[in-house]
C-alpha cells in the first residue's frame, strides 16, 4: 500500500478520500485552530490557509492516521511562522502544588467551560499547543510527540505542568469559581 | 506516582488522558475510589479537558467548513480571554453562527434599532424610577450590572428595553414580533464600536444595540438574554457566572 498518493505529472493529488476523512475530523481541526488564535476570524484565515497549502501538497499520506497528524502539523506549523515566536518550554524546577492549585479550600468547585477558556488564553503558547493538540485535537501522547518532534515523555509531563498553569489561572481573581455542587463526583 | 505510591499531578493527568498503562490505571483508579480528595482533584482535570475540547464543539455549530474569506466571519473579540468567553458552551449557544455573518441587508435592516439606540442615548441624562424589569430578563441584567432605566413602545407592538451600567455602559434591547426576514439563528455582529445581536424565538424577535462596550461582555450578555428569551427562565449559573465574569468598563 502506497504511504502516500503522490503528485501525478506534476499537480499536487488531495483525493475524494483525503476529503472524506477530513470530514471526520474537521471540527477538531478547526477547533484547533481557534484554540491557538486570537479570535475567530484568524481561525478561519488559518485554517483557510491550512486547506489551501494541504490542497497544493505533492504528496499527501494515504492512512489516516498519518494524514490527520500531517494536516494538523500543517496548521500548528502556519501557526507557528504567523506568531514568528519559537514555542518553547520554559523549564520549572518547582514543584507543582496539585492540591493547591485545583482544591478551593479543600472543597469539590465546579469548573465552568467558559472559565476555562478565558484561562486557557492566558498561558503560554506551548501550553496552549500541547493542550490543544490532545484535548481539542484528540491525539494521544504518542501522537503528540509526534508532531511536536519530542519524545513522549516530555510530551506527558508538559500537558501536565500546562493543566497545573491552566487550574492556576482559574484561581485568578478574576475567574469567577462557582459554588459547590452537592452530590457531584 | 510519588514515593509513597501516591499518584502525582502528572500520573493524574496521564491517568485523566488515558495515557496510564493498565495496570497503572487501575491502582489510581481503585485509590480514587477510596479517597475524595483526589476523585474531587481528577473531577477538576476532567472538567478543564472537557472545558478545552468544547473548542471543537463552539467552534464549528453546522456541518461545512467556515466561510471562504468573502464571507467570512465579522466577529473580532478584543482580546484572546475576551475572544473565548464569547465562545459559549454549546448547551447554551448551540445557534453560534459560523455560516456567513448578516450582509449589509440585515445591518441595515437592523440600522432603524440603532437609531432609536443612539437617540435614546443622547437624550438619556440620568435615570428617574427604573421601571420593572420582565421576570425572564431580570436574573440576567442582574449578573451583568446593567439596570434597566427605560422600557417604552417601538411602534405599535415592539418594546425598547434600554440599560445603563455603573461606568455608563448603554445597551439596548427590542423586542418585537416574529419578522418574515428574521432567521432563529443568533447572530452577532461587531462593526467597530457598534455590536449589533439579533434573533428570533417563536413569535418573538430581538435586536440587542451597544456602542462602546467590550465585545466579549456584549456577547456573553446577548446569550444569556437570548437563552432566557427561549425559556423565559432565568439562565442557568454557569451563564451568570460568566456574566459577572464579564464585566468589564465601557470602551471609551
Amino acid at each position: 500500500m502506497r504511504a502516500s498518493v503522490a503528485a501525478k505529472g506534476g499537480r499536487p493529488v488531495f483525493t475524494r478520500e483525503h476529503h472524506a476523512q477530513l470530514s471526520g475530523f474537521r471540527r477538531n481541526l478547526f477547533g484547533y485552530a481557534c484554540a491557538l488564535c486570537a479570535d475567530t476570524a484568524t481561525a478561519e484565515d488559518l485554517y483557510q490557509d491550512t486547506l489551501v497549502r494541504a490542497m497544493s501538497a505533492r504528496a499527501v499520506p494515504a492512512d489516516g492516521r498519518a494524514f490527520r497528524v500531517w494536516m494538523f502539523r500543517i496548521l500548528r506549523n502556519l501557526w507557528i511562522d504567523r506568531i514568528r515566536t519559537s514555542v518553547r518550554e520554559e523549564e520549572s524546577n518547582v514543584v507543582v502544588d496539585f492540591d493547591s492549585n485545583l482544591m478551593m479550600n479543600g472543597e469539590e468547585v465546579t469548573i465552568n467551560r467558559i472559565a476555562v477558556r478565558q484561562a486557557f488564553t492566558r498561558l503560554e503558547k506551548h501550553h496552549q499547543d500541547v493542550l490543544a493538540l490532545v484535548d481539542v485535537g484528540g491525539f494521544s501522547y504518542e501522537e503528540t510527540a509526534q508532531l511536536l518532534d519530542l519524545p513522549r515523555g516530555t510530551v506527558m509531563s508538559r500537558v501536565s505542568r500546562a493543566r497545573a498553569a491552566l487550574a492556576h489561572e482559574l484561581r485568578d481573581e478574576r475567574i469567577v469559581a462557582l459554588p459547590v455542587r452537592r452530590g457531584r463526583a | 506516582m510519588n514515593d509513597s505510591g501516591f499518584p502525582n499531578a502528572e500520573t493524574l493527568s496521564a491517568y485523566v488522558d488515558g495515557e496510564l498503562p493498565p495496570e497503572q490505571a487501575a491502582r489510581v483508579a481503585a485509590l480514587i475510589a477510596e479517597d475524595p480528595e483526589l476523585a474531587g482533584q481528577v473531577s477538576c482535570l476532567h472538567q478543564m479537558k472537557a472545558g478545552i475540547a468544547s473548542f471543537a464543539d463552539v467552534a464549528l455549530a453546522e456541518p461545512g467548513p467556515p466561510p471562504m474569506p468573502a464571507h467570512r466571519n465579522r466577529w473580532h473579540p478584543a482580546a484572546l480571554g475576551a475572544a473565548l468567553a464569547a465562545m459559549l458552551a454549546l448547551a447554551v449557544f448551540a445557534l453560534w453562527p459560523v455560516q456567513p455573518q448578516p450582509g449589509e441587508q440585515a445591518l441595515a435592516a437592523d440600522a432603524v434599532f440603532v437609531d432609536l439606540h443612539d437617540t435614546w442615548s443622547a437624550r438619556f441624562e440620568r435615570a428617574g424610577e427604573a421601571p420593572l424589569t420582565p421576570d425572564w430578563l431580570d436574573t440576567a441584567m442582574q449578573a451583568t450590572g446593567l439596570r434597566l432605566v427605560h422600557a417604552g413602545p417601538v411602534a405599535d407592538t415592539g418594546i425598547h428595553y434600554a440599560f445603563v451600567g455603573s461606568n455608563n455602559c448603554r445597551l439596548s434591547l427590542f423586542e418585537g414580533p416574529a419578522t418574515v426576514r428574521g432567521t432563529s439563528a443568533f447572530s452577532l455582529t461587531n462593526r467597530g464600536y457598534l455590536l449589533n445581536a439579533n434573533w428570533q424565538t417563536g413569535e418573538r424577535s430581538y435586536v440587542m444595540v451597544a456602542r462602546n462596550m467590550d465585545s466579549a461582555r456584549f456577547a456573553t450578555i446577548a446569550a444569556a438574554v437570548h437563552a432566557a428569551s427561549l425559556t423565559r427562565q432565568p439562565p442557568d449559573a454557569d451563564l451568570i457566572a460568566a456574566l459577572s465574569a464579564a464585566r468589564q468598563r465601557c470602551l471609551a
